[in-house]
């Protein structure tokens, strides 16, 4: 017998344990389920959260448009149209309505009486003075 | 061996004929067809029962999970071998198994013949890269080309590894001739 038929012979004597291939088809078999049932919890999952979920974002979202709209029309019907040359008022201070009260003129006139007053004043206290020199 | 029938999502799946159940599209009929065959170059690999197990393990469930497409059943032959070496070659390259002690090949031998048992012995006790060269060229009947594919070698390293193995074999068996 050579070498290739002696080879050959020996190794066809060697099986696979029918044990482990049993024992790999199960291993197989159970991880796919695994997998499987994962797959399909995720799929009857999702279109519940989806609608719980987004019901309230739809409901939140229209309760906003509508609030606002609201708003927006009450505002229109209350406006008041804005033209600032009638509804501005033109803020003077004291001095000049004081100014435009009285003119120069005026007020010239009034400074020249309280000189005239005081020069009289100082005239009658010098006389005054010279009455009590000569007595 | 179960006998257990289910039905789900439209899909029957008899446990009862291994050879029907599908898993992710592949049937178990190539663990049926290929057992054996990764069963053997994975002995011839590593060299000894227990770690030919895991690696049988381990390659069907690559083929499994990868799902590879085939040309023909030569092309699935070849993807098995080479698959089992490549993972024969990661086990002895692991650090764990390098500080493992080997298991004594006369209590685990499973050849019933004392002949067959000694020549197995032989051949797995020659160095790895012998023991995978002999076992493709003179029982997967591989030529050297093919079995450089299947190795990831250049041809010139396998003729020369089937050369030398040849002849430690030989001296093994005393003197056995091809």
């Amino acid at each position: 017998m050579n070498m290739r038929d002696e080879i050959k012979n020996a190794f066809d004597s060697v099986h696979a344990p029918d044990e482990l291939a049993e024992r790999l088809k199960q291993e197989l078999y159970q991880k796919d389920c695994h997998e499987e049932i994962e797959e399909i919890c995720i799929v009857e999952e999702a279109p519940r959260r989806r609608i719980g979920h987004y019901a309230a974002y739809i409901a939140a979202a229209l309760a906003l448009c509508i609030g606002c709209g609201f708003s927006i029309w009450s505002l229109r019907d209350n406006t008041t149209p804005l033209n600032p040359s009638t509804t501005v008022p033109v803020m003077t201070t004291a001095a000049e309505e004081t100014t435009e009260t009285t003119s120069d003129e005026e007020l010239h006139a009034a400074e020249a009486e309280v000189y005239q007053q005081m020069l009289a004043a100082h005239a009658m206290e010098q006389s005054r003075q010279t009455v009590t020199k000569t007595s | 061996m179960l006998t257990m029938q289910e039905q789900s999502e439209g899909r029957t799946v008899d446990i009862g004929k291994p050879q029907n159940i599908k898993v992710s599209g592949v049937t178990f009929a190539a663990i049926d067809r290929y057992k054996d065959m990764v069963y053997r170059a994975a002995l011839a690999a590593v060299g000894n029962f227990a770690d030919a197990e895991d690696i049988m393990q381990e390659v069907f469930f690559k083929y499994f999970k990868t799902h590879p497409q085939f040309e023909s059943e030569t092309h699935e032959k070849a993807w098995f071998l080479r698959v089992t070496v490549n993972e024969s070659r990661n086990l002895l390259r692991s650090s764990w198994h390098r500080r493992r002690i080997d298991a004594d090949l006369s209590q685990i031998t499973q050849p019933e013949n004392r002949r067959n048992s000694a020549v197995l012995e032989a051949v797995l006790s020659l160095p790895e890269k012998y023991r995978i060269a002999i076992y493709l060229h003179y029982y997967e009947n591989y030529q050297i080309r093919e079995i450089a594919r299947i190795t990831s070698q250049s041809e010139s390293a396998v003729a020369q590894q089937l050369s030398r193995g040849r002849k430690k074999l030989q001296k093994k068996l005393g003197g056995s001739k091809e």
